[in-house]
């Protein structure tokens, strides 16, 4: 119900871009990363936690119905050192989340951008490896 | 009484002619090098970040992956591996991926610890070099008092170190790597034959430069090797990163924190 009101919206944009930095627990193969999906929602959990900093996002599709969406970011000391801190994402925010979808069709990002609800973008793959 | 008292006195003596000769023993065996002090040599010591956003503006790669733009061509057997551990990067399955050793958590090897985006902090003290990296917290010594490679280890992960000083410069001797390692994060394998050498010196008081030199005749037609930048960071400080994998941690996080049911 918290999220009934948010639609998620998928927007399959092909990267001029193709740089493939990867995260050191299973590196970018993957994620899809031609092409990137944009998911906006409600936070349904979020861990600031080694070795990836994770996200949860519930979003409602066009059929009404509420799904969740695990993003993943990068280890917390790098995003620490880039202004992340363990509050900086809470349960209920309203946030919009960007990243390469897993190749094998979960509903899982490698972000590459967070949109907060007052419009503050992080960075959570800043100079990933 | 008398004599006892004799015989402790005499006892006492002993002890302290034996204690002063093994005090003088002991300061003799004491390698001449490792009376070198921090202060009598150039000082490396600090907090580190490679860089690479930038590093092409002082005149570096800015490295992510891999160090490619600088190896040599490969030996057929090592061709070979590499069509096996290069494949772990260009597939699609993850099961494939995860059989990176680093991806199950076993040490990077050297140079490889210089891809990760964590820093390290350098530390000297008499008769050694520490190098602490945060990455999974591995510590490398590299010992300075002039000692030999320990040639009765096994095959190591990260290899054994010792290191000299030659004007500004640090060093950085390593040989005696297994080779399960490999070079980098797109597959470069290595052989057991890998020998690093590294050449460590301050650029200025903000920069330092990291300078090695694969040296693999079994694995690489030539030796090869590139410059990394670092970058001071005093107002940083080494944090806690541990390798684990984030799915089974949130599986036991989820299981340690349930309720139990009655």
């Amino acid at each position: 119900m918290k999220s009934a009101s948010w639609k998620w919206v998928i927007g399959l944009a092909l990267l001029p871009w193709l740089s493939v930095p990867c995260f050191p627990h299973h590196g970018a193969s993957p994620y899809d990363t031609s092409k990137l999906t944009t998911v906006k929602g409600t936070v349904s959990d979020f861990q600031f936690i080694n070795p990836h900093v994770e996200i949860w996002v519930d979003a409602t599709d066009d059929k009404g119905k509420t799904e969740t969406w695990t993003g993943e970011a990068n280890s917390p000391n790098v995003l620490s050192r880039h202004g992340w801190d363990r509050n900086i994402i809470k349960k209920g925010d309203q946030i919009t989340v960007i990243g390469n979808r897993g190749r094998n069709g979960s509903k899982t990002l490698r972000l590459q951008k967070v949109v907060l609800a007052n419009g503050q973008e992080l960075d959570p793959n800043s100079l990933s490896d | 009484m008398r004599n006892r008292a004799i015989n402790l006195a005499l006892a006492l003596l002993v002890a302290a002619i034996d204690w002063t000769a093994i005090s003088s023993r002991a300061q003799a065996q004491q390698p001449a090098a490792s009376t070198q002090t921090a202060a009598s040599t150039p000082d490396l010591s600090g907090l580190w970040s490679r860089l690479r956003d930038g590093a092409v503006a002082h005149g570096y790669e800015d490295y992510v992956l891999d160090f490619g733009k600088s190896d040599s061509p490969m030996t057929p057997w090592a061709a070979a591996k590499y069509r096996i551990t290069g494949a772990m990067y260009h597939g699609t399955d993850p099961k494939t991926v995860m059989s990176d050793p680093v991806f199950q958590c076993f040490p990077p090897g050297v140079p490889r610890i210089y891809l990760f985006n964590f820093p390290v902090q350098i530390v000297q003290i008499p008769g050694q070099v520490l190098m602490l990296f945060e990455y999974d917290h591995f510590v490398r010594r590299i010992y300075t008092d002039g000692r030999a490679h320990d040639a009765d280890q096994g095959p190591l992960w990260m290899g054994d170190s010792i290191g000299k000083w030659e004007g500004d410069t640090l060093v950085v001797d390593t040989v005696n790597f297994n080779d399960k390692t490999l070079i980098d994060r797109v597959g470069r394998p290595h052989s057991d034959a890998l020998h690093v050498v590294e050449r460590i010196r301050r650029i200025d008081a903000k920069f330092m430069e990291v300078a090695f030199t694969v040296n693999d005749s079994k694995a690489y037609t030539k030796p090869w090797g590139t410059k990394l930048i670092f970058e001071s960071k005093p107002d940083w400080k080494i944090m806690e990163q541990i390798c684990e994998d984030n799915a089974s941690f949130i599986d036991f996080n989820k299981k340690a924190t349930a309720t139990p049911k009655k």
